[in-house]
């Protein structure tokens, strides 16, 4: 990485993709020597992001997914950008977390996360795509 | 993802190994739902080599949960990692299942 405060990758609609990020923005962590619990954190939250993306926004073919990042007073920003279908993750509806293993559905639960492991998120239809952006402090 | 099988008298330890994400998840499911199906209902699953999960993999947790109470069986979870409990949780898991330091401590609840 010749600049090592941005990140710039794109990615595959393919689910084995969101392994290799994996690895990308934990060295990119590494590299601006925040604490190894940022990156875990926004991989989940990117985990399950792309995982919505990859598995509903398309209606096939190969796609590319944009990830930028950038380092700024402490704090991790992360983009996605994806030429899918228009879908704002944050309309999403709180689960019920106090629910018995009984009254639990399945699923629900990846947008919370994304908001429990995340200091801001912003959605944003932008010239025919979904913009993402998630900020997380260290 | 990989899976360890072994048998305590009327247990079944499952250990997980990898990450256990929307691309493995369904592999997990396979295995869990697989062994219950054909009879098993005293399960502890052993998450110390798992280093990592999502809401893909929380839901193959509750799916074979919700399976077993069904079967009049009892699924438990042994020694989550930080990460891997940070995310119980945030989601609450923490207090849906029944989770346990040590993979002896979970046998032992399953006696």
């Amino acid at each position: 990485m010749t600049d090592p405060k941005t990140l710039a990758v794109a990615i595959r609609n393919d689910l084995s993709e969101i392994e290799r990020l994996a690895h990308i923005v934990n060295d990119f962590v590494s590299c601006n020597h925040l604490p190894s619990r940022v990156a875990f954190d926004l991989n989940l939250a990117l985990d399950e992001i792309l995982t919505n993306v990859i598995s509903y926004g398309y209606d096939g073919g190969e796609h590319l997914i944009n990830i930028r990042g950038h380092v700024a007073g402490g704090a991790v920003t992360i983009e996605v950008e994806d030429d899918g279908r228009p879908f704002d993750p944050l309309a999403a509806p709180e689960p019920d977390l106090t629910a018995t293993l009984d009254e639990r559905p399945i699923g629900g639960l990846g947008i919370h996360l994304v908001r429990k492991l995340t200091d801001r998120q912003e959605y944003r239809r932008h010239e025919g795509k979904n913009l993402l952006i998630l900020k997380k402090n260290a | 993802m990989e899976f360890m099988e072994e048998r305590h008298e009327a247990i079944v330890i499952v250990g997980l190994r990898g990450r256990m994400d929307s691309n493995t998840a369904r592999l997990v499911e396979e295995k869990l739902l697989g062994l219950i199906d054909a009879g098993d209902s005293r399960m502890v699953v052993d998450c110390a080599g798992l280093d990592y999960i999502s809401s893909a993999g929380l839901r193959v947790l509750l799916m074979a949960a919700k399976r077993m109470t069904q079967t009049k069986g009892k699924l438990v979870l042994a020694a989550l990692n930080d990460d891997v409990k940070q995310v119980f949780d945030l989601t609450g898991f923490s207090s849906i299942f029944q989770i346990y330091g040590s993979r002896e401590d979970a046998i032992s609840a399953q006696q």
